[in-house]
């Protein structure tokens, strides 16, 4: 059952990944190029995972029980917290990227479906 | 509209997806939190270099940002999660969507997701906007 220790820790959880992404990403590849990608992915994606789901910031109750799922990833504050500054600041939707992405995700889903 | 664009980023959104929800898992049962620390460096970085730093996901310069994480959510919120066990070998560890699992038990937490991820696009928004 959800409390509100749980609420808190989702929120913050959901708040720090794309907070520290947006800040923290963009300059480690303007400074390491690629390299900053390496830097970025464990630093940054990997010590966030530990707090929020190896820790485990993010409740996610439904992953207990006989039929576990479905799974919701940090993976969605990352992509939400930048779209949606981007949407303040006033930019347009590109719809070809988006359509893209959601694309990617449902041939990911269909892979891991299809594979045991 | 570009029709090639879209399928290559579909694809390289895929391989994103796909890749987090097997390597990760599997890291996590092989190594511990370790394992976990050690999957994010392992697989993030590659798609990442596919999908942003070459740019195989179609970005445009005065759009919103769509990231690869979009892909990966919804890969793993669709077909689940996939373990590599040390023991056990190739096992599901998770179910998704596509197996039937219930939307409505993820629901709060991609409520209360979404909620901390809006404050954060606002923080984001606040700190470009005053150092402009």
């Amino acid at each position: 059952m959800w409390t509100w220790q749980h609420v808190l820790t989702t929120v913050f959880g959901g708040l720090i990944f794309p907070l520290m992404i947006g800040l923290v990403w963009g300059k480690l590849a303007e400074d390491f190029k690629s390299f900053g990608g390496v830097l970025a992915g464990f630093f940054i994606v990997g010590t966030i995972w530990l707090l929020n789901h190896g820790i485990g910031l993010m409740y996610e109750p439904q992953m207990a029980g006989d039929l576990p799922g479905p799974w919701s990833d940090m993976a969605l504050v990352a992509f939400w917290g930048l779209f949606v500054a981007d949407l303040f600041e006033g930019k347009k939707i590109d719809w070809e990227s988006l359509l893209g992405g959601v694309l990617g995700g449902v041939l990911g889903g269909i892979l891991l479906f299809a594979m045991v | 509209m570009n029709f090639n664009k879209i399928l290559i980023g579909m694809c390289a959104g895929a391989f994103a997806g796909f890749g987090v929800f097997t390597i990760w898992p599997s890291s996590l049962a092989r190594w511990n939190w370790l394992g976990g620390w050690l999957a994010a460096g392992i697989i993030i970085t590659s798609a990442w270099l596919i999908n942003h730093y070459v740019g195989a996901m179609p970005n445009k310069g005065n759009y919103a940002w769509i990231d690869m994480a979009l892909s990966i959510w919804l890969a793993a919120l669709l077909g689940g999660l996939v373990v590599l066990d040390p023991v056990e070998g190739l096992q599901r560890a998770a179910y998704g969507l596509l197996h039937g699992a219930n939307l409505g038990g993820a629901l709060l937490t991609i409520l209360f997701q979404l909620v901390g991820a809006t404050i954060a696009g606002y923080f984001l928004y606040y700190l470009r906007r005053n150092d402009a």
